[in-house]
């Protein structure tokens, strides 16, 4: 839209500079040649009134060196012809034959543009003939001052043209300023950031759309608030049907059975409280953490349960902030499934590495163990769960899908059971692998 | 024999949930519905009320006040909510503990219990001292040996539950369902972690240990060394 506005009015300040310009250029040529022309014509007028009173003076028939005596040095593009026997040429007599000639036969004076000047032949009557005083004018004295005045006239135009451009070009940000600031907010709403909202400032038309901007993004909000909380109170009430389910499974005589209910009856509850923190979830489109600090700080914490296991623990961790789009406690929760997924499903004494890679971000935990068995996923939603909800990695793997990332469970080289989590789109494809 | 009365408007619930008390050893009465359960209250001068919430008659938290008003009974609440401030307003409420639903017999028979040994400790001394550990119940504070141990408010509750339980197996099941509020959530490597850092700061380890005794494949027990 700038782009456009700054081209109308160049288009429309180029045309009203030239309507200006082209006739007042004209103008300029014609009063600097016309100017030319009458000091010329007054020069020879001056010119033949010196040569009638010398020759009215002179005796008898005037002479070529009277003549000359009485005018004086005659100027540049001037002379004088005088006719009779003693007459002759004086000064540089070197006009247009065909114009002398002219004034001469007809008694009047006769002006023509010849080449690039232009001349002005004027007789005077005397008794012996007519004497012709002639002027050429060049055409350089005819354009004299020509140049310097369009010039001035053309950098009039350009100042004229540049001066609107840059109007232009601020009078189109202060339009497409609230357009452009509408566009990104709409974008960042649209990721997810529910509380944005626009400064309403522009022309009206542009205030319209950002006031109902606006509104729609407040009424969207309290849709998606109202949507979710009655998510959460469905959910909520499950709870109370749950109960009786619990306790009448707990009065199962057989201890099999009844084991394998409450496992179920667990799961449900589970599902409830993750559809329950779901919807009470924020909108986490801004939420960032420090995975390496996080990692770091959860390997602290579980590093005694390493010790006290005899278990050698290794964490890598890049020295600069490594950002991760997930609130600290989800993303310490991730960790931890991950670093209890080691102690749930390895021998004591057991090795195992943490590591963080910046690309991604991606999240590595090999341990040294006995390595998944052929066709096993953990991630798997209620795979095994010794001494585990067997929800933990499932978990992680959403967690990790819903920032476009996903996850991995090998067999490292080496042996021992590799997990690979990334929080984020691969751009290769690939796993950055590693141990 | 505790008298316990137990006010919910589910049958079902009702029924089992006073089933499961009274295998636990409580004598256990019930009402279905607000005013019956004060009724009860005012009438039978019970040890302890476990009061649910959603009530047909009358909320819950309005009958939770006005059991403050006639009477001092601990009262357990039993709520679907368990947010923060629901918490804290039953709390403020004048409500001794909660059980979140769906809770387990067991659950609800441990805090029964629990709140009964507090209401006996408040009556009593209001600490708990197993040797050289004494632990304050309202200053939340725990001495070894005359110092003062710094403890995480999750290892102050662990370290409670098993003081409060000397002697006894405690498994890892009741200390998340307790501690924790997850009997089926969680993770038992929650639970070993803590006890690590516990350990570790009442001065003993796994292979040397003094009040923390691991028993194997059941739980952990709190002893005097």
């Amino acid at each position: 839209m700038r782009r456009r506005l700054r081209l109308l009015v160049l288009a429309v300040t180029t045309l009203v500079a030239t309507a200006f310009v082209v006739p007042l250029g004209i103008l300029v040529v014609r009063q600097a040649d016309l100017r030319a022309r009458t000091t010329a014509e007054r020069e020879a007028q001056n010119i033949a009134a010196t040569l009638v009173g010398v020759l009215v003076s002179a005796s008898g028939e005037p002479t070529l060196e009277d003549v000359a005596d009485g005018l004086g040095p005659l100027p540049d593009g001037v002379g004088v012809a005088v006719p009779g026997g003693n007459g002759g040429v004086l000064g540089s007599m070197s006009g247009d034959e065909a114009v002398v000639a002219t004034a001469a036969a007809q008694g009047r004076a006769v002006s023509a543009y010849v080449g690039s000047g232009w001349e002005l032949a004027f007789p005077v009557v005397i008794r012996a003939g007519v004497a012709v005083v002639w002027v050429r004018v060049e055409g350089d004295q005819l354009k004299n001052g020509v140049v310097s005045a369009i010039s001035l006239l053309v950098l009039l135009g350009a100042v004229l043209v540049g001066a609107a451009q840059m109007l232009a070009d601020r009078m189109g940000r202060s339009m497409t300023a609230p357009m452009v600031e509408l566009a990104a907010a709409a974008r960042r709403f649209g990721s997810g950031d529910l509380d944005t909202r626009v400064v309403v400032t522009g022309p009206p038309e542009v205030e319209a759309v950002s006031e109902s901007f606006n509104w729609l993004a407040g009424r969207l909000e309290a849709l998606i608030a109202a949507e979710r909380e009655s998510v959460a109170d469905v959910s909520h009430r499950l709870r109370t049907p749950l109960t009786g389910l619990r306790l009448q499974a707990e009065r199962i005589t057989d201890p099999e059975e009844r084991e394998a209910i409450l496992e179920q009856v667990g799961r449900l509850d589970m599902g409830v409280n993750e559809v329950i923190a779901e919807a009470r979830r924020p909108s986490e489109a801004q939420a960032t953490s420090d995975l390496a600090a996080i990692v770091d700080n959860r390997s602290r914490f579980w590093a005694i349960l390493a010790e006290e296991q005899d278990r050698a623990l290794r964490v890598q961790v890049p020295e600069v902030p490594v950002p991760v789009g997930l609130s600290q406690r989800d993303a310490a929760a991730v960790v931890d499934a991950l670093i209890g997924n080691v102690f749930a499903h390895t021998p004591p004494g057991t090795a195992f590495n943490i590591k963080v890679d910046e690309d991604g971000p991606t999240l590595i935990v090999a341990d040294a163990g006995p390595g998944w068995a052929d066709g096993f996923d953990p991630f798997e939603r209620g795979s095994s769960g010794r001494g585990s909800s067997g929800l933990g990695l499932d978990i992680v793997r959403r967690t990790a899908e819903r920032l476009g990332g996903r996850t991995n469970a090998t067999n490292a080289p080496r042996g021992g059971a590799l997990i690979e989590v990334r929080f984020g789109p691969s751009a290769a494809g690939d796993w950055v692998g590693g141990s | 024999m505790a008298r316990v009365i137990l006010i919910e408007d589910d049958h079902a619930i009702r029924r089992l949930a006073a089933a499961a008390l009274a295998q636990a050893g409580f004598d256990v009465d019930t009402a279905g519905a607000a005013m019956e359960g004060l009724q009860l209250i005012v009438r039978d001068h019970p040890d302890l009320v476990v009061l649910d919430l959603g009530l047909p008659d009358l909320d819950g938290g309005e009958l939770l006040r006005m059991i403050r008003a006639v009477s001092q009974v601990p009262v357990i609440v039993a709520t679907a909510r368990e947010d923060e401030a629901s918490m804290v307003d039953l709390l403020d409420a004048g409500a001794d503990d909660y059980v979140v639903k769906p809770y387990s017999g067991e659950q609800l028979t441990a805090r029964v219990r629990a709140v009964l040994r507090r209401g006996a400790a408040v009556a009593g001394d209001r600490e708990l001292a197993v040797g050289g550990l004494v632990l304050s119940a309202s200053s939340r504070e725990v001495q070894l040996d005359g110092r003062l141990l710094d403890l995480s408010p999750k290892e102050f509750d662990l370290l409670r539950l098993l003081m409060e339980r000397r002697d006894e197996v405690v498994t890892k099941r009741e200390l998340l369902a307790d501690v924790w509020r997850e009997p089926y959530g969680g993770s038992d490597r929650t639970v070993d972690v803590h006890l690590s850092w516990l350990r570790k700061k009442l001065g003993e380890s796994a292979s040397e240990p003094r009040y923390l005794r691991t028993v194997h494949g059941v739980g952990v027990k709190l002893v005097e060394p």
